[in-house]
């Protein structure tokens, strides 16, 4: 019987964070920090993630999920985050998890953003035994560029047809005419150019040996690049509907069980 | 390609990247797909995406009218256009 799912508060600098453990039953043989994606992507993988946590602790690994500065039940507002805080903060979970864990072996999973974020604070955790990346962004740029695209079709739903160029948009949030949002969350433009200045590839000589990659229901031309990379990262593809985007993950079917075990379990020792 | 298959790779394509439970034979050339299928601003974009990487096609920021999108057809006409404008 796994024990019940443990949530508190932790520090990261003067900041409370919202974290939740998933303990074993029985000493634990690995732990693994998980790193959420943001604004309606958290929202619709939360589920995914508590049930990922859940099958894991039956594997006898234990787990961390926390909100970064700004999101879900943690201090902060989204509009006022930065990279900088996120960084911290995942290095304060980090020494979170690493407390708890005892002799077990500490692994880092992400989703999307999440993912590139962890790796992105690689180089400030120490004794990192797996990397696991659930469909990575691989270039902040494309992401942010999609985001524009993303405002563009909704203004053709609303308005018949979109009215503006991306390069249009991008002048009006420069001159603070308009609001930036990352997937419908407001954002400052600082954070704006930050998360578009994030490359995995220059994260990538932080990557512990043990670094896998998982695709959700097709292969991504820009992830499969990457993977491709010397020296190749495995990449594998899990066939489910994408668990950052699902609208039926309060009444859908659960996956925990086959995540845990297609999407986390290779990877850890 | 012949004009038939851009109809039906349309349906193949949004029945497999909105995870439709249903086959593409059971969507019509002129099924309203917002109205029908529930596509919304979301899954247009997947459709977007779709098309680009399976035709090899750009949609430009100044090509998003809703027309487009209205049903397979009307997406399969615009992918059609774009098809003949990069052979000419």
């Amino acid at each position: 019987m796994i024990p019940r799912d443990e949530p508190f508060y932790f520090k990261s600098n003067s900041r409370r964070l919202f974290g939740t453990w998933q303990g074993t039953d029985g000493p634990a043989r690995a732990t693994l920090l998980f790193c959420h994606p943001f604004g309606e992507e958290k929202k619709s993988s939360h589920r995914a993630f508590v049930e990922t946590a859940r099958a894991l602790a039956a594997e006898s690994v234990a787990s961390l999920r926390f909100d970064l500065t700004g999101c879900g039940d943690s201090e902060g507002e989204f509009d006022q985050a930065s990279l900088t805080f996120w960084r911290a903060d995942i290095a304060a979970a980090w020494g979170e998890l690493s407390r708890r864990a005892g002799a077990a072996s500490r692994a880092l999973l992400g989703l999307r953003l999440g993912a590139t974020l962890a790796a992105d604070a690689l180089d400030q955790l120490e004794r990192v035994s797996a990397l696991v990346l659930w469909q990575p962004i691989v270039e902040g740029k494309e992401e942010l560029d999609a985001e524009l695209r993303r405002l563009l079709i909704q203004e053709m739903m609303t308005h018949g047809r979109s009215s503006a160029e991306r390069s249009d948009l991008m002048a009006a949030f420069e001159r603070g005419e308009r609001e930036l949002e990352l997937d419908g969350y407001p954002i400052t433009l600082s954070l704006y150019r930050e998360t578009g200045a994030l490359r995995l590839a220059e994260r990538r000589a932080c990557f512990p040996q043990r670094t896998g990659i998982l695709q959700f229901a097709r292969r991504n031309p820009r992830i499969e690049a990457f993977a491709k990379l010397e020296p190749p990262i495995e990449a594998r593809v899990v066939e489910m509907p994408p668990i950052w985007a699902r609208t039926d993950y309060i009444t859908g079917p659960a996956d925990g069980r086959r995540l845990a075990q297609e999407g986390v379990l290779p990877w850890l020792t | 390609m012949p004009d038939k298959s851009i109809e039906q790779t349309v349906k193949e394509l949004m029945v497999e990247r909105l995870f439709l439970k249903i086959t593409p034979e059971q969507i019509g050339d002129e099924t309203e797909i917002m109205e029908e299928l529930g596509v919304d601003s979301v899954s247009v974009f997947e459709i977007v995406v779709g098309l680009e990487e399976t035709f090899g096609i750009s949609f430009g920021d100044d090509e998003f009218k809703i027309e487009t999108f209205r049903t397979p057809k009307s997406i399969a006409d615009y992918v059609r256009r774009k098809l003949e404008g990069k052979q000419g």
